[in-house]
């Protein structure tokens, strides 16, 4: 009886089955490695995608104001140029009346070509200036230039998206959604040095800088394994503004002949007084 | 008591079988972290080079532009010397074009070739230019994008690796016939002023 004893508690003391235990222990912790290293290769790529996707659309919004105001510094420079000939056509026909004064009967036409001239310069004048106040009227519609700056941004920003445009379907609808493109809000950022809502240019979304703020939806495959929550929200942010080429080009001698003032988009700093990007 | 020490004795070795069966487990594992992890780094990398040509083709459309004349009709060669400069090709990176149509966007956006698409707004009606009735006027964006895919290695496509990037830039002034320029979007300058315009820009 007490040979049997001892041989059961010499059993219980038996290592059978420890290595499989260490084996389980061991799977689990390197599926857990595998879904963590996963993870966060996943967080880290899609925090690089948000932001290029933050910069993407702020640019995108930009460039459309750059448009609003090169439109409009074309149509300024029709303006002044229309201006400055109507005004040497008039400065040729004093010069021929000045001439008929001490010799009458002196080319009466080509005086009334010069009058007439300088009459069809000055119309153009007045048709560009129309022109311009129809063309500022529909683009500071209330509602015109929000929808095509958001129409813009939201290209911009599906473009750059990446893998986090198919990781939730609700990221390509990022700028619907309220307060993700901030175009006419009183913030204390400051983008490009400037204090944003105090600019007194973003009133109707056709022009100053754009901010876009966003926090797309990565869908992590181990946090969602293990029950924690399958789906992590990023936060991005971007500026951009429409900047006078010269400041950034230099000399524009294709421009320069013109004498137009040409809008460029940069991404700007939030949040400093530095320099553009 | 014998007997029991025979028992041991026969499960010398256990521990080796039992790591032996799971070598094969770990390695299938490890070879997949690995595995997982560099084709997470592939795609990134590409990605990174995508969107670098793409805004490197954008930022020398405008400098071409602004500085030397003659719009964007070079726009394959741009991309090309920024995949160069990027160092992508030489870890087997191939320019593709950008499948434009899955950006939507709506009216007014159409892709103008395999790397350039635009978004042109028009303001409905025109403006009215005086008795020559009304001509067209809006406003709009030029969008760079470039894909990228990447074969791998021995030849044998065993995974592609795409990657694309949209880098927008302003209109020019004036475009080609393809692409819209400024004075493209707005014909109600160009009927009033009605100059010959230098299509250099």
């Amino acid at each position: 009886m007490r040979a049997v004893m001892r041989c059961a508690q010499a059993l219980r003391r038996e290592e059978d089955g420890q290595a499989l235990l260490w084996g389980a222990g061991v799977v689990v912790l390197v599926v857990v490695l595998f879904y963590g290293a996963v993870d966060i290769g996943l967080l880290v790529l899609g925090k690089i995608q948000a932001q290029a996707a933050a910069d993407g659309a702020a640019l995108s919004a930009a460039a459309l104001k750059a448009s609003v105001h090169n439109t409009r510094s074309l149509a300024y420079r029709a303006q002044s140029g229309q201006v400055m000939l109507a005004r040497q056509a008039l400065i040729e026909a004093t010069g021929l009346a000045v001439r008929e004064l001490s010799q009458p009967g002196h080319k009466p036409a080509q005086f009334r070509e010069c009058l007439g001239r300088a009459r069809g310069h000055i119309k153009k004048v007045t048709l560009l200036r129309e022109g311009v106040l129809e063309f500022n009227q529909w683009v500071t519609d209330a509602k015109v230039g929000p929808d095509a700056v958001e129409r813009a941004a939201s290209i911009g920003l599906k473009g750059n998206l990446g893998f986090l445009a198919v990781s939730d379907r609700g990221n390509q609808r990022l700028l619907t959604q309220g307060g993700a493109l901030v175009e006419n809000a009183r913030i204390s950022s400051a983008v490009g040095g400037v204090v944003y809502g105090a600019e007194g240019l973003n009133r109707n979304g056709h022009a100053g800088k754009s901010l876009v703020r966003i926090s797309p939806r990565l869908n992590v495959l181990g946090a969602g394994v293990f029950g924690i929550g399958s789906s992590q929200e990023l936060e991005a942010e971007s500026a951009a503004g429409p900047l006078e080429a010269h400041t950034l080009w230099g000399a524009l001698p294709a421009l320069d002949a013109y004498g137009i003032n040409w809008y460029t988009v940069r991404l700007l700093p939030i949040g400093t007084t530095g320099r553009t990007l | 008591m014998n007997g029991c020490n025979d028992c041991y004795d026969a499960e010398s070795g256990q521990a080796m079988v039992e790591f032996a069966l799971m070598v094969p487990l770990l390695v299938v594992l490890l070879v997949g972290v690995v595995g997982v992890g560099v084709a997470l780094i592939q795609a990134q990398q590409l990605s990174v080079a995508a969107r670098h040509v793409a805004r490197q083709t954008a930022l020398g459309m405008v400098e071409q532009s602004l500085k030397k004349g003659g719009a964007a009709s070079s726009v394959q060669v741009l991309a090309s010397r920024s995949l160069a400069q990027s160092g992508a090709r030489e870890s087997g990176a191939r320019m593709v074009g950008v499948r434009w149509q899955s950006l939507g966007g709506g009216g007014g956006f159409r892709a103008i070739d395999g790397h350039r698409a635009a978004l042109v707004i028009s303001k409905p009606g025109g403006i009215s230019v005086g008795r020559g009735g009304r001509r067209g006027a809006g406003i709009g964006v030029l969008y760079v994008g470039v894909g990228l895919e990447r074969e791998q290695a021995g030849g044998t496509r065993l995974l592609n690796i795409g990657a694309s990037a949209v880098m927008p830039l302003e209109l020019p002034l004036t475009g080609t016939r393809e692409m819209p320029g400024v004075m493209d979007a707005n014909p109600w300058i160009r009927a009033i002023v009605n100059d010959k315009l230098d299509t250099r820009l």
